[in-house]
This record gives structure tokens, sequence and C-alpha cells, in this order.
């Protein structure tokens, strides 16, 4: 029995190493609460610790723990909470970014990289590819917590949903071609990128309207919760294992696009069939699935990179870095240019592309695929140490230097909604919040006779007094900056149509309404909800954000 | 048999018509005894991709909202003796506003401040000057800005 006990040892060697990341990252997220730092970028900083204790952890990180473990759900839960409504509207600017500016990037990187490398053009271009995939979760937890327009949400969000899966397409083609050797022939690499692509968004669209039905006709939140999860790893499996299942040598769709689009079809078709009570469990498993998985990704990306590989090809990684700002450069801002002209009713406010051209973080796709390539696939074992040690200097510069000034360019830009003024107006609002629920539970307690009438009397009287003045401090602040005044309404209106939600949901639980008339209402709600997003985006507008230069952005 | 009060008509098609503006649009009626239509238009420029079903909900919660707004200004004023009314109609705001003003026949027009550049559009290269001229030309009836920007 030794082969077993060595493969139980190893087994027990890895789960005690994935115990130690959730522990560190539970460390990083209390320590980050205390410090003005990103969470995903402590998690790097704190992956890149463990390089001085080499032997600490027991972890192969391999391009399919990444690809085939770790990206799935986190592109899973994006898509199944990327409103399609607004990403409908914003959808030819985004596959503009996905599709012609993963493109126009690889070649530009590529072309960049391949003369002040000295690499061959295959591997060039992978590289371009591969480090054109961005990465969202930093950017996006900034705009949460910032209170960013929630169309640059979408815009940022559904170009790396896309972008990804063309990245891998396009690198798997430059190696491709870079391995057998063969002469590039753009017919055929058209021809695979269109099938590939397209058979997996196919494969998922099918996979996600199948788990869709089951959602519209099942009510059962436990069993709903593991089909999406099925979902969201199957999709991904099937459309890469397509040749595998069905016998045909060699052939494989993107399994990244597919999960995009079971996550789309089942977040849009699925989820709004659930009852409430299994909307609400899918909501919190995802959450929690999603914080445990990114934060694996980015301390794996600080374990993987060792700071002192990096040190002898400093210069190659400037080089990159530099070809990856200016190619992010073009094709944001060219790309921009060209789509006011296609869509000028949305046009892309030239303050949002300065966002998108700093905000595009790379991480753990560009990372996986540079952990694929072998010597065989670009001709030296010196060639693909260059591309895998690049990718690390671009990835650690993007989330280290981009990540970390994000903030200061939102709030430059003024994009942040949370203005000092409105950060004072709910300062003084959760006073007076706190002060009334401190005076119902003086109420209370002096109901319940735990309070002398007397007591209760003279600290109702002082509450009273603190109320008076919280709501006067408040009043005069809304007096003083009356623009405060609509944003205000809208914030309670959707607050009190959330609780609308929560007592339809309440109702259908305890049998007063039926299910299906608490899913319409429910639905009904949604559909109000939406609309006061739209109110808050398109008619309650600022007036114009200034842009760096102060022109009026437009 | 008292005399019919004038209407005035108080214009806002987003970013306009914030607290301020409609407080002044509201004292200037209550200055000349007028009763206030406020008027929000959903502008086709930003609104044309919306689905007529949801283009139906924002009307009725834009309503909702600027009523609570409308009774929030007044209860600031003191509640004064103003008849006030929501009109919320998509389309292009010039038209939006002849056609108001025609079947109101209300006597004046007032454009909350301050007016988001976007909205007065990119084909308006003068900008609200232009916008205040045309409207004078087609509606017969005076225009003016009223809230923080209107004194500058």
């Amino acid at each position: 029995m030794p082969v077993l006990a060595a493969s139980e040892s190893n087994f027990l060697e890895t789960e005690l190493s994935v115990v130690i990341l959730l522990a560190t990252a539970a460390l990083v997220a209390v320590i980050v609460r205390r410090i003005r730092m990103p969470y995903t970028v402590a998690l790097v900083l704190a992956g890149l610790g463990f390089a001085f204790f080499p032997n600490f952890l027991d972890l192969d990180i391999s391009s399919d723990l990444i690809l085939g473990l770790l990206v799935p759900p986190l592109l899973f839960e994006a898509t199944l909470n990327l409103p399609w409504r607004k990403l409908k509207a914003d959808l030819v600017a985004v596959l503009f970014l996905a599709l012609i500016g993963t493109l126009v990037g690889t070649f530009i990187v590529g072309g960049l990289v391949k003369p002040l490398v000295d690499v061959p053009w295959p591997a060039a271009l992978a590289f371009g590819a591969l480090i054109s995939a961005t990465d969202p979760v930093a950017v996006i937890a900034f705009f949460k917590t910032m209170g960013v327009d929630k169309r640059l949400t979408v815009l940022v969000e559904g170009e790396s949903l896309f972008n990804d899966a063309i990245a891998i397409v396009v690198f798997n083609i430059a190696i491709g071609v870079a391995s057998t050797g063969d002469a590039f022939s753009l017919p055929d690499a058209i021809r695979e990128f269109l099938v590939v692509g397209f058979g997996g968004l196919a494969v998922g669209l099918v996979m996600g309207a199948a788990v869709s039905m089951l959602l519209r006709n099942l009510d059962d939140h436990l069993i709903e919760t593991a089909a999406t999860l099925a979902l969201a790893f199957g999709s991904f499996v099937v459309a890469e294992e397509f040749g595998e299942i069905f016998g045909i040598e060699d052939f494989h769709l993107s399994g990244i696009l597919s999960v995009v689009a079971a996550g789309l079809v089942v977040g849009t078709m699925g989820l709004t069939a659930t009852s409430p009570n299994t909307r609400i469990s899918l909501e919190n498993f995802w959450e929690i699935l999603t914080f445990f998985v990114n934060s694996m990704v980015f301390l794996l990306i600080g374990v993987e990179i060792n700071l002192l590989d990096l040190r002898p090809s400093l210069l190659d990684v400037a080089v990159a870095v530099a070809a990856v700002l200016v190619g992010r450069f073009l094709v944001v801002y060219g790309i921009g240019f060209v789509h006011q002209f296609l869509q000028p009713e949305r046009a892309i406010p030239k303050s949002y592309r300065h966002v998108q051209m700093w905000g595009g973080l790379r991480g753990a796709i560009s990372l996986a695929l540079a952990l694929t390539i072998t010597a065989s696939d670009v001709g030296s074992e010196s060639t693909a140490e260059v591309l895998r040690l690049m990718t690390f200097g671009v990835v650690l510069f993007t989330l280290l230097v981009q990540g970390t000034t994000m903030a200061a360019l939102i709030n430059r830009l003024g994009l942040s909604r949370r203005s000092e003024v409105e950060v004072e107006q709910q300062r003084r609002q959760a006073a007076l919040f706190a002060k009334r629920a401190g005076r119902r539970e003086l109420v209370e307690l002096g109901n319940q006779g735990v309070l002398l009438p007397a007591m209760s009397e003279a600290l109702l009287a002082t509450y009273d007094d603190d109320i008076k003045g919280s709501s006067s401090s408040l009043g005069s602040h809304y007096q003083r900056h009356p623009e405060l005044e609509i944003s205000m309404l809208l914030q309670a209106r959707r607050t009190a149509l959330t609780a609308e939600q929560e007592a339809l949901l309440n109702a259908g639980r305890r049998g007063l309404v039926s299910g299906e008339i608490a899913d319409h209402q429910f639905d009904a709600l949604n559909v109000q909800l939406f609309a006061l997003d739209l109110i808050e985006e398109r008619w309650e507008l600022d007036p114009a954000p200034l842009d760096i230069d102060g022109d009026p952005d437009v | 048999m008292s005399e019919r009060r004038a209407d005035l008509l108080y214009v806002s098609w987003g970013g306009t018509g914030r607290g301020e503006s409609l407080r002044a649009a509201l004292e200037h009626a209550i200055t000349h005894g007028a009763n206030l239509v406020f008027l929000a238009i959903l502008d086709r420029r930003t609104f044309d991709d919306v689905e007529p079903v949801l283009l139906g909900a924002i009307t009725e919660e834009l309503e909702w909202l600027l009523d609570a707004q409308l009774r929030l200004s007044l209860a600031q004023l003191g509640d004064p003796d103003l008849v006030t009314r929501i009109v919320v109609r998509a389309g292009d705001v010039e038209d939006v506003v002849v056609d108001v003003v025609e079947t109101t026949g209300a006597t004046e027009v007032l454009i909350g401040a301050p007016v988001v550049p976007p909205a007065v559009g990119g084909d308006r290269e003068a900008g609200v000057a232009d916008l205040v001229h045309d409207l004078e030309l087609r509606t017969k009836v005076p225009v003016q800005l009223v809230g923080v920007e209107a004194g500058r």
C-alpha cells in the first residue's frame, strides 16, 4: 500500500496548501479593512511573500487549474449578474472593444515586442494575444466602492468577458503556427476563429437554455443552485472536450465563450423565473464562491511570480509593459473615436475612455496562457521563458501600479458619485437613523417595564433633543446642496421597492399569495427598479463631468 | 366668476430641474400668480433605444419621483396656494415643448438650469442660447432659464 499512502500524503499536502491560502486570504481581508489598499492588490503582495518560503506550499499551479477550475465560476457569476438589458444597450461598443480591440491590440503589442525583444513573429503575436485579455475584478471592486456609473461597469466587464475568449482563440492560433512551423493562412485562421468562437457560444446557449428550463419548472433552491454550479463547469468542459465527446479528432470549441453564453442565458431567462427564495440562495452561494475563487486567483498570481526571476529580464519586461500601454491606448481611444460615429447616441464619454485605458488590468487568463507555453510551442526554452516573464511582469505592473492608482483617476475625473458632500450627507443621515433606532429601543424597554417610567421619560427626552439636532443638521445640508435631493429620492424609492419585493417574498413563503402571483409581481418590481437605474443613468445626469484638460466631457 | 390663472411651463429633460431650479420656478409662478406645469421630457437622443414597456415604467417612476420632489419643494416654500401638475413626455425636446405650450396655453416657458451639454445636442453649436431663441420663435412665448446658472 505504499503508493496509496504516498498519494494520500500528496493530497493532504495539497489540501493543507489550500487551507493556508484560504487562511491567508481571510487575514488579508481583515488587514485591508484597516489600510487603504485594494483587496486584490493586497492578495498579490501576500502571494509574492510566499517566495520567501519556497517549500511552504505544495501546489502545482497549472494552466488547467486556472482555466478549468478557477476561471469558469468567475465568468459565470459575472455574466449571471450582468443585466442583459444594459449589456444590449452597449453591445456594439463592447463587441468592438472585445473583438476588434483584441485583434488590433494583439498586432500592436506583437509588432512592438518582436523587434525590441527579438522573438519570432508567432511567439510575439502569441504574447500580444495572451496579454490582451483584461481582468476587471480589481477595477470593478473600485467601481462598487466608489459608486461609479453602472454603464461604465457594464462596458468594462462586458469587454473583459468577451475578450478573454477571443484572446485565447487568437493565442491558440498563434501557438499553432509557432509550433508546427506552418505558414500562416488568414482564411484558415478566420475559419478556426469563427468555428471555435461561435461553436462555443452555441454550446453555452444550448446548455444555458436547458438549465433555464429546469429552473423555470422546479422550485428547490438546493437543486437549482447545484444545477447552476454544474452548468458553470459543464459548459466549459463540454465545449473544450467537444471533439472528444462526439468523436471528432483534434476538435474543440471555446470553453470561455460557452460559459459566458450559458451565464447570460441563465441570468436572463432562468433567474427571472425562479422563486425569490431560490434567487436569494443563488446570490448568496455565488457571492461566497466568487469571493473564494477570486481570493485564490490573486494569491496564486503572487505565488507564481518570483520577483527574483524577473530581475535579469527587467528590460524585456519594461518593453512589454510599454507595448501593452501603447496598445491599450491606441485600441481604447481609436475604437472610441470610430464608435462615436457609428452610434452617436451611445458615444462613450472621454472620461470613461480614460478609465477603460488605465483600467485594462491583466490577471488570471494572461497568467494561465503564459503557463501553457512550452519550448516546443515557440522554438526554444529561452523564448518561452521570456514570454512567461514578460507576462508576469505586465500582470504585476498592471495590478500594482494601475490597480493602486485607479481610485485617484476615478476621483480626478469626477466619476465617483460618493463626493465629500454625499459622504457628509450619509454621515448625518446615519446619525439620525441610529438615534431613531436607539429611541425605539428605549420605548420598547419602557413598555416592557425594564426601565422605570421616570427613567424612560428622561432618556427619551434626551434622545428627542438629539434627534431634533440630527434632523435639523441633515435638513440644512440638503438646503445647502439641493442637488442631493433627487439622488436621495432615488435611493429611498429603490429601498422602498426592494422592501416591497421582500414583502412579496414573505407573503409567498407564508402562503398568503400564490407563488405564481408573487413571482409575477416580483418581476414587475424588477422592471421598476431597472427603470430607476435608467433614470439615474440617463435622465438624472450630473452636469457633464469635466475632462482632465477641463473640456466638457461629451 | 374668478379669472383663470395662467399656466407657466417649467421644462426639464434630465440633469436639469434640480431642487434649486424647481424652487426658483415655483417662486416665479407664485410671484406671477400662475399655475405651474412641470414638463419632464425623456429626450429621444437618450431614450430612443429603450423598449416601449420599459419606457412606460420609466415614465411612471419619473412621475413618482418628480411628484415627491415637487411636494418637498412646496413644503419648503411653506405650502403656497399654487396649482401644479406633472407631465412626462418622450420625444424631441423642442417639439415636445412646442406641443405642450400649444395644448396648455402656457404663457411662459422656464428651463431648469444647469442645462447639461449633451442634452443640448452636438448639432446645436451655440447650445443653450440657440435653444432658448428657437423655442421663443416656435412657441411665441417668453423663454427663460431659472436656477443656479440663470443669473450668471
